[in-house]
């Protein structure tokens, strides 16, 4: 313990022990555990046994309260994908809006414009149209299998040079939408919703039923085979 | 491995002190050489980008000088250039003392370590070029990795090999730490490499490999060079053993399971699996285990011999480098504590807590081991005693004012970007005062940085002070130690 | 502890543990990430990045823009990142699959950049994006942004027509332009492709938390149905 006296302060500091019996003492100490006093215990193992074991604990409880159910898309730590199961959910109202947006912008506003309101002579409105707003089974109907010939809209009877296609598929039809019964609920809900209509909005499980209602309709309905409002 | 007599019968005759110190001689001072030149580069560069982040019109019309270069160059002269080569030197000098085995082949290393450094400087100067991958620390050209990684390699496997050549039949724990960085940073360096530019993986699976990197350089490299370090000093100078030696075991492994894993709790609230953060923070909070250990076997000996610390400059760097060990786990456990990681993440504080490992825990280490080590290889005595303890003085000072206006701005700014209602630019605005504060401690830094380069450059090369040391030369006595007593058994 | 080969078995076999769960692990898990194919669009998410935006890239790495900016937009329990406006949600991995350096960044000395395209979204956005670069000081919301001028040359108007971008600013000399250089260019046109809007129904239904009440909540949490409209209707 006795350093060697030096006069060059910080300049040489001296050493206290040598290289050898640094590694004699400590080598005999790595296999040196404290001895307990005869009949009692010694508490540092003891107590650093039971730090570890808390560790351990809280650390593999943490991990099961945020491990995402260790999947690799899960990143929001609270969700538990076995919870959610695997059945779809159904998406919340402003989801099913903006996909219909999205499905209208695709197909419907070719037709019936961005602003629904249809073109003057050749396609109607759908912004404030008693069809689009009124029974809910009428407005599937049409969506499914389309409509031809003159109808009635707004309390007027009107006739349009073109066709409504039906966007479920039907044999004997050309066209290839084939849109499932959910994207004919989401354009409904949006249309129902959009451009200042007001109306509850269309789930897919009320497209499907009706859908496997008609499954056998071969052409466009006329409005006399709809139902009324 | 009770105090069984010296097996060495197959083993080669141990090496004086002296005649080691005397064949690791010009390897050791040109890593240390090269180390300072380093440090000295990267405090000039981190210096201006600190002054960039209040003042950003400050050196801003050379692209660069802007801020997305110097501040990347600053960091990787400072990690590769200072820490690797003070880290080797160290490594270098600790595993022949403690294998007590002289050095084969000086020259070539030698060459060896030249060949690093010019590395290191076409790939600072890559960065500054505009060449940068912007992956922390792997900044530097991609074409350089390879020959740098080879030399680093062979560099590591050289001092390795030291251990056959060795007396010694006995591992210290510094020797664990040391061994185990050597071969840690080749392995995690290749493994992150190929997976960032050889092949790289695709979308945020570089950011985890990314973290895992970035912690993993920090913890396998700087830590372990830091407590090896602490671990032979604090014996060596207090002529006391370890506390609880036995456990220092317990504390390497865990520590080296754990803290491997520590990485990806940066990544809490990244695009990443849930899982990859939330297995980080847990293993954070284990790190607390050896931690404690590691706490009990250094500050034992050190609480025991305050007044040591009093007279002794290499102990006071060795005990603050000990403490920002204590410090910087505290901080990772902390931060991974759920309601903390989302104030402090992508703020001052974490970069804060990287500072606290490269500069209070390593870095302090450092100067603590160049202090011991480098008048025992010229065999003369510092030039200046007072350009010692300003260089403390600085370095301490900087490091804390730098250290608490981090972490006090870089929370006040976790937690008004918490706030939704507090505009971005007033968020900004208020951590100036800190992130001021903060080039201040660099100041401070940079001058005491300049007094440790200035007394390395007087120690090794000035006429007058060789010229005097040699009329005066230090008895020999001064270059001896005496046994460690060991203690009686608690 | 005196077998220097159980040091190196012990230091290789902790490492490879934490390398084989997290980096190898992750690349099992979700390396191979495809794209979303939209089914009703026909269009695959993310889209790839065009060739100005895919050099803009790289310019954004070698000017070190990540070290300021982060590119991850977190979810509401980690912060207040939508409540910013940085984004309408948090990001999600497969965002980032077609970039070839993902830059997610560690400090947010700036703002999040992820959607930064969505919040320049006018006609004249490329031209406001060059001001900023050229000169951050002009507004004190970009005041602490380095300048860039340096992306930015000065050219002589003599015997030539004024450039379609050149930058209206008055600093320049009469006589004289002030435009882009090609890597503000690429630089630009990637910040203006960064924009997460398109919902992933796989992330979105894997990271929504089950509301509490499993009858009929939404209907519960929504009074009105027209009410809940979403505010931006299709504007095509």
């Amino acid at each position: 313990m006795s350093a060697v006296p030096s006069n060059f302060g910080p300049r040489l500091e001296p050493a206290a022990a040598s290289d050898e019996s640094i590694q004699r003492v400590h080598g005999a100490l790595l296999g040196q555990k404290p001895q307990p006093e005869p009949g009692g215990y010694s508490l540092a193992p003891l107590a650093l046994l039971g730090f570890m074991s808390a560790l351990i604990l809280f650390g593999c409880i943490f991990l099961v309260h945020n491990r995402g159910g260790f999947s690799p898309l899960v990143q929001n730590r609270h969700v538990d994908p076995a919870t959610i199961g695997t059945e779809k959910v159904e998406l919340p109202l402003p989801d099913i809006i903006k996909s219909g947006a999205k499905l209208y912008a695709l197909e419907c506003v070719k037709c019936h414009q961005a602003t629904g309101a249809g073109a003057p002579g050749a396609y109607p409105q759908l912004a404030g149209s008693d069809i689009v707003t009124g029974n809910e089974e009428r407005l599937i109907r049409i969506v499914l299998h389309g409509l031809k010939d003159s109808f009635k809209l707004n309390g007027a009877e009107v006739v349009y040079p073109n066709k409504m296609p039906n966007f479920a598929p039907m044999a004997g039809s050309a066209n290839t939408f084939n849109w499932s019964d959910e994207k004919i609920a989401y354009v409904l809900t949006y249309i129902r919703q959009e451009w200042g209509n007001q109306a509850p909005p269309i789930t897919a499980e009320r497209v499907k039923e009706i859908h496997a209602a008609t499954a056998d309709r071969k052409a466009e309905w006329t409005f006399g085979e709809l139902p009324a409002k | 491995m009770s105090a069984a007599p010296e097996h060495s019968s197959a083993r080669p005759p141990a090496a004086e002190a002296a005649a080691i110190d005397a064949s690791i001689r010009v390897p050791v001072l040109v890593l240390l050489g090269f180390a300072v030149f380093w440090l000295l580069g990267a405090t000039a560069l981190g210096l201006a980008a600190a002054i960039k982040l209040h003042t950003p019109s400050f050196l801003a019309q050379c692209e660069f000088l802007t801020y997305g270069r110097v501040y990347p160059a600053a960091l990787n002269a400072f990690a590769w250039g200072w820490g690797v080569n003070a880290g080797l030197a160290v490594a270098l000098w600790l595993m022949a003392r403690l294998a007590r085995a002289t050095l084969p082949g000086a020259g070539l290393l030698t060459v060896a370590a030249v060949a690093w450094n010019v590395g290191v400087k076409l790939g600072v100067l890559g960065i500054l070029a505009g060449w940068s991958s912007s992956v922390t620390w792997l900044e530097m050209p991609r074409h350089l990795m390879p020959f740098l990684l080879v030399v680093f390699t062979l560099i590591a496997a050289w001092i390795v090999g030291l251990l056959r050549r060795g007396a010694s039949p006995r591992l210290y724990a510094s020797q664990w730490w040391l061994l185990s960085a050597l071969f840690w940073l080749p392995w995690v360096w290749s493994a992150a490499g190929a997976m960032l530019f050889l092949a790289p993986v695709r979308g945020t699976v570089q950011s985890v490999v990314a973290a895992w990197f970035g912690h993993n350089f920090l913890a396998l490299w700087f830590a372990p060079l830091a407590l090896a370090v602490i671990y032979y000093l604090l014996p060596k100078l207090l002529g006391r053993p370890i506390r609880a030696y036995w456990l220092a075991p317990l504390a390497f492994w865990s520590y080296a399971v754990f803290t491997t894993w520590a990485g990806a709790a940066r990544l809490a609230g990244a695009p990443v699996p849930a899982w990859t953060p939330a297995a980080g923070e847990v293993a954070c909070f284990i790190l607390t285990l050896p931690l404690v250990v590691i706490a009990v076997n250094l500050f034992g000996p050190l609480l025991g011999n305050l007044a040591a610390l009093r007279s002794s400059v290499v102990l006071r760097f060795a005990a603050v480098a000990a403490f920002c060990f204590t410090l910087s786990t505290l901080r990772l456990a902390f931060t991974a504590l759920p309601g903390v990681a989302e104030i402090t993440r992508l703020t001052w504080f974490d970069t804060a807590s990287d500072y606290a490992v490269l500069y209070g825990e390593f870095s302090f280490a450092m100067f603590a081991a160049a202090y011991y080590l480098a008048p025992r290889l010229v065999l003369r005595p510092w030039w200046s005693a007072s350009l010692i303890n300003a260089h403390f003085c600085l370095s301490f000072t900087g490091h804390v004012i730098a250290m608490f206006a981090l972490t006090v701005g870089g929370w006040i700014q976790g937690q008004e970007l918490a706030d939704g209602k507090i505009p971005f630019a007033a968020v900004a605005a208020h951590t100036l005062p800190w992130l001021q504060a903060a080039t201040l401690g660099g100041l401070l830094l940079a001058i005491g940085h300049l007094a440790f380069a200035v007394n390395l450059v007087k120690l090794v090369l000035c006429p007058q002070h060789r010229a005097a040391s040699a009329a005066a030369p230090v008895p020999a006595s001064a270059f001896s130690a005496p046994e460690l007593e060991q203690a009686p058994a608690p | 502890m005196n077998r220097a080969s159980l040091v190196f078995l012990g230091a290789f076999l902790a490492l490879l543990l934490s390398w084989a769960a997290l980096p190898f692990g992750n690349a099992r898990g979700y390396g191979g990430l495809a794209a979303h194919v939209d089914d009703t669009e026909n269009k695959a998410y993310p889209a790839r990045i065009a060739g100005p935006a895919a050099r803009g890239a790289l310019v954004y790495a070698d000017l070190g823009c990540a070290y300021c900016h982060t590119q991850q937009v977190r979810g509401d329990a980690d912060g207040a990142d939508v409540a910013r406006h940085w984004g309408e949600r948090q990001s999600y991995a497969r965002e980032y699959i077609r970039e070839p350096r993902v830059l997610l960044g560690a400090l947010r000395a700036g703002p999040d950049l992820r959607n930064v395209g969505a919040r320049y979204n006018t006609a004249d956005a490329a031209e406001r994006l060059y001001k900023l670069l050229y000169n951050p000081a002009a507004d004190n919301q970009t005041a602490l942004m380095p300048q860039h001028a340096f992306l930015f040359e000065q050219r002589s108007l003599e015997g030539r027509q004024p450039s379609a971008n050149a930058l209206k600013v008055s600093s320049v000399r009469s006589g004289f332009e002030l435009v882009p250089t090609e890597r503000a260019e690429s630089l630009v046109a990637y910040l203006l492709s960064l924009k997460d809007t398109y919902d992933y129904p796989e992330e979105k239904r894997l990271n929504t938390p089950p509301a509490p009440k499993k009858e009929g909540s939404h209907q519960a949490s929504e009074p009105k149905p027209a009410a809940a409209k979403p505010a931006e209707a299709p504007k095509k």
